[in-house]
């Protein structure tokens, strides 16, 4: 296999919703920095991360943008669904509070983002399987019945959370290759990078004066 | 748009230019790292580069020389180049070297030949020594460079280009002036020189400036390293521009004259100090220096401080004698050589003072020599793969930890009661933690009904954006502030009996911070309605012994049933103290305002009329009435009350019999009351009947913008007061 000879050739947006308190921050520092939170403030707002992955051989730059779970912002986090090419979806599966209302995020994913947008129904802390509040197999029916793609992980040991971000890359990646995901369309949530226009544009900036 | 779009479109098609690219090593993409596409990975890579690269010094040679269209007839320059320090690679520049009309038409490669040995045999230890790398030629424009047969650098990927700048003739450029340029891999650092013959005269220096960003602009170069690395996505070939060269080497003859004749030197004095030991004094008139340190041209290039030769410009041929023809040329550099790092780490030094070479005299120009050590890296491609995997790691974390950071000294912001007119203001403190400058702003609301707002009208924010420096803080003040206008629509605005709203702080390339912001608004005598009025008792005071039934207490008053209390003190206040104590040009008092809004709210004093001047309880009057829900005088279904009473206007019984048949009880006694109160004012001080256009705005609220009705409003307001209902109706 000829290694891929660049970077990164997209930028991909995701989006992690869910109730307040199921992990979705330590989920995103899991992640980026490979490190759990244990005392994780609550998000009073937007966080953001990005990190470098590999997608059959491409580099892809994810941008996250971790919400603030409280039921007050709903309204205002409704603003940054736009654009997401990835929304993970996450619930705690010892709480089942949690898990009852995601069928109100998913309505706020499915109508607020692209029909393409890969969404990923994610269980966290899985490490407390003996507080477990959720069944597995009911997860996996609901996500079955409403089309996503589902994951039980935790943010605390790590175990599964790799997979979450790039499950959700390769699912987008693979949507782009069999054209569903049509990458002219507004708010697709995916920026390709190409070379030549970088050059132009620099070339423009640094010395044209017309 | 400066990248031509011909050859854009070509690019777009995927077509690669053929003719551009000439002999080329092979050589096959093993890096995984491209440099360009991450600035971060980029960054993070050049600091590691010990890490996965091996460097060897290589001394390169540089120059130029405008050789006047003579041939050298064979002949060579044995001091051209010198003997003591032998380069490694030659790179040569020559402009002029084919003068002859047509030969862009008829190409005339004798010439070019001629030079090239001429160069070859100049080198030191001859020709055998060097083998020819490349060369490049634009009629008269020549670059040629040469590489030492001991070297073992490895050279690849070379590329050629011209670039034709001046005078167009149909399609094509004249090729005159411009540039020609070779691109090569020194083993795994890239190198470009360019040749470039710019604009002549003095008079021209804008010409130069664009023949500067011509040839910078369309050096593009298309490696075929590259190509076979993106042979299945050919739309994503990448490009080297100048600036994507680790080195570029750009001499010729750029042409740029002093400017002493704008300082008042004459040639003669020019010529006598370019001829002293001082003639360096002449470089702070050079025209390239001064576009350089505007940043004109040649940005992010260099060139020694000081230029340890004499001017290169112009000789008698076979001379070094300044020009005697008649144009008497004054002495320039205008032979240089300057050179771009694309970054600090690039091991590139000047290793001599750069000279000119005065003993060749063939020309009316001097060649000009300068000798560079370049420290050319070798990748390691195994280990450059594994510290990119690293460096990649590495810069995702630099780039989380760069994200602009920012401290709230509040995360809500919770004003507690807020009353009507008395603004109260929170700041929070905004303190700057993260590793550069912080620049914030306030979304717009989502959501909002007008998009335009950061928050809702009773919230001020300021500022609204700002710069923080690195390590500094700063104050935003929010600001309630509950208008008439606000007052008015309250029960609105309320959301579970709050103000609630939240801010939307963005940090610029970072997150957004929300803010919530609730106040409670303390439900007050103003902004509410004439039945809530008439219910509302006085509120008790905290430090009020407690009464078992306050209103119980109140000081008996005629206080007729159908007024609110309220309105009634007020308007008694005033009349006790007669109009003549009101001046209307008094200034408003927000203190005196809320003693007497605190009075009215609490009852206590019950009398109003010690309290404040009577033009503070004849405003606090009009305000209480103007914050009403509705006003006094009721539109009615389809303004027929308004219509009624416009009809009416000069007749006070009518108008009466309007309000009696019309207008709720208590708005038929409260204008009663005023009216009352006006007849008495006009008849102590008439002046204040100039009141009475603002008095019907307050009453009847109309369109005071409608034209028709101007005046209309202050008459039937003026019959009313002429006329009390008693008198008008019998």
């Amino acid at each position: 296999m000829t290694a891929a000879p660049y970077n990164y050739s997209y930028i991909f947006k995701y989006i992690i919703i869910g109730d307040m308190g199921v992990g979705k921050s330590c989920l995103l520092h899991q992640f980026t920095e490979k490190k759990f939170m244990a005392d994780c403030p609550h998000t009073i707002g937007v966080e953001f991360g990005t990190r470098i992955i590999e997608v059959s051989g491409q580099k892809i730059k994810l941008q996250i943008w971790d919400t603030a779970g409280q039921e007050r912002f709903r309204a205002v986090t409704r603003s940054y669904y736009r654009g997401a090419a990835g929304a993970l979806m996450v619930y705690d599966m010892t709480r089942r509070s949690t898990y009852n209302h995601l069928s109100s995020w998913l309505a706020d994913a499915k109508s607020l983002t692209n029909p393409n947008t890969a969404i990923f129904l994610i269980g966290n802390k899985a490490d407390l399987e003996d507080q477990r509040d959720v069944p597995y197999e009911e997860a996996k029916a609901f996500a079955e019945e409403n089309g996503l793609t589902f994951l039980e992980c935790s943010a605390k040991t790590g175990s599964n959370v790799e997979d979450a971000f790039l499950e959700t890359a390769k699912q987008i990646y693979q949507n782009i290759q069999d054209g569903s995901l049509d990458l002219n369309a507004a708010d697709t949530g995916v920026q390709p990078k190409q070379n030549l226009p970088r050059a132009a544009e620099n070339s423009g900036k640094k010395d044209c004066n017309c | 748009m400066i990248l031509n779009n011909k050859k854009w479109e070509k690019r777009k098609r995927g077509v690669v230019d053929v003719k551009m690219a000439t002999t080329t090593f092979y050589t096959k993409q093993r890096c995984n790292w491209i440099e360009g596409r991450d600035a971060k990975v980029d960054e993070v890579m050049r600091e590691w580069m010990n890490k996965f690269c091996t460097f060897q010094d290589v001394k390169i040679c540089v120059s130029t020389f405008n050789v006047n269209g003579k041939a050298p007839n064979g002949g060579q320059f044995n001091r051209w180049f010198s003997k003591d320090d032998v380069a490694e690679f030659y790179a040569v520049g020559l402009q002029e070297m084919d003068l002859s009309v047509g030969t862009y038409i008829i190409d005339n490669t004798k010439k070019m030949e001629g030079w090239t040995d001429a160069i070859h045999q100049s080198l030191p230890g001859g020709r055998t020594c060097f083998n020819v790398v490349s060369s490049m030629r634009l009629v008269g424009i020549f670059v040629i460079v040469f590489q030492s047969v001991q070297s073992k650098v490895r050279v690849s990927d070379i590329n050629v280009k011209y670039v034709a700048t001046g005078i167009s003739v149909l399609v094509n450029k004249l090729g005159n002036k411009g540039g020609t340029a070779i691109s090569m891999k020194m083993n795994d650092t890239w190198v470009c020189f360019v040749n470039a013959h710019f604009a002549a005269g003095n008079n021209e220096l804008e010409r130069r400036n664009q023949d500067f960003r011509d040839i910078y602009n369309d050096c593009v170069f298309y490696p075929r390293s590259q190509q076979e690395a993106f042979r299945d996505r050919p739309l994503e070939v990448p490009v080297m521009c100048l600036y994507d060269h680790d080195v570029v080497f750009w001499f010729g003859d750029l042409n740029y004259r002093l400017n002493t004749d704008l300082h008042g030197i004459s040639n003669d004095e020019v010529r006598r100090i370019a001829s002293s030991e001082k003639f360096t004094d002449l470089l702070q008139y050079c025209q390239l220096r001064e576009q350089m340190s505007r940043g004109t041209v040649f940005k992010d290039f260099e060139e020694p401080t000081t230029l340890p030769f004499r001017p290169t410009y112009k000789y008698d041929c076979g001379t070094s004698i300044w020009d005697t023809s008649e144009k008497g040329r004054v002495p320039a550099w205008t032979d240089r050589i300057l050179t771009f790092k694309k970054y600090p780490q690039v091991g590139l030094e000047l290793i001599k003072p750069m000279e000119s070479v005065d003993s060749i005299t063939i020309s009316d120009h001097k060649p000009v020599r300068a000798l560079f050590r370049l420290a050319v890296k070798k990748i390691n491609e195994n280990g450059a793969n594994s510290v990119y995997e690293e460096a990649i790691r590495e810069a995702d974390r630099r780039a989380n930890e760069e994200l602009p950071q920012v401290q709230l000294s509040l995360n809500e912001v919770d004003f507690g009661i807020v009353n009507y007119l008395e603004p109260k203001t929170r700041s929070i403190i905004v303190q700057n933690v993260g590793k550069s400058k912080v620049r914030f702003s306030f979304k717009v609301r989502p959501n909002a009904k007008n998009n335009q707002e950061i928050c809702e009208k009773w919230l001020m924010v300021t500022p609204t954006h700002y710069q923080i420096p690195q390590g500094s803080s700063m104050e935003i003040n929010l600001t309630v502030s509950i208008s008439t206008d606000i007052v008015r629509r309250i029960q609105d605005i309320l959301r579970n009996g709050q103000l609630q709203e939240i801010l939307v702080l963005h940090l610029e390339n970072g997150r957004d911070y929300f803010i919530p912001v609730t106040a409670i608004y303390n439900n007050s005598c103003f902004g509410s309605t004439l039945d809530k009025l008439l219910t509302t008792r006085p509120r008790k005071e905290v430090n009020l012994i407690d009464f078992e039934d306050f209103a119980d207490n109140l000081p008996s008053d005629d206080c007729p049933p159908n007024i609110p209390r309220v309105i009634y003190r007020l308007v008694m206040a005033l009349r006790t103290r007669g109009a003549r104590q009101l001046n209307i040009e008094e200034e408003q008092d927000n203190e005196v305002f809320n003693r007497i809004r605190n009075a009215l709210e609490t009852g206590h004093p019950d009398d109003l009329s010690q309290l404040a001047s009577s033009y503070m309880l004849y405003s606090a009057l009009i305000r209480l009435l103007d914050s009403l829900d509705e006003p006094i005088i009721l539109e009615g279904m389809f303004k027929m009350i308004h219509k009624e009473m416009v009809k009416y206007r000069s007749d006070a019984t009518q108008l009466w019999t309007v309000v009696r048949s019309s207008l709720p009880k208590p708005n038929q006694a409260v204008l009663e009351l005023v009216c009352l109160m006006l007849r008495e004012f006009f008849s102590q001080k008439y002046e204040l009947r100039e009141q009475l256009s603002l008095w019907a705005t307050v009453l009847f609220r109309h369109d005071i913008a409608e034209e028709k009705t101007h005046g209309t409003f202050a008459t039937i307001l003026q019959t009313m007061c002429d006329y009390a209902p008693d008198v008008a109706l019998g």
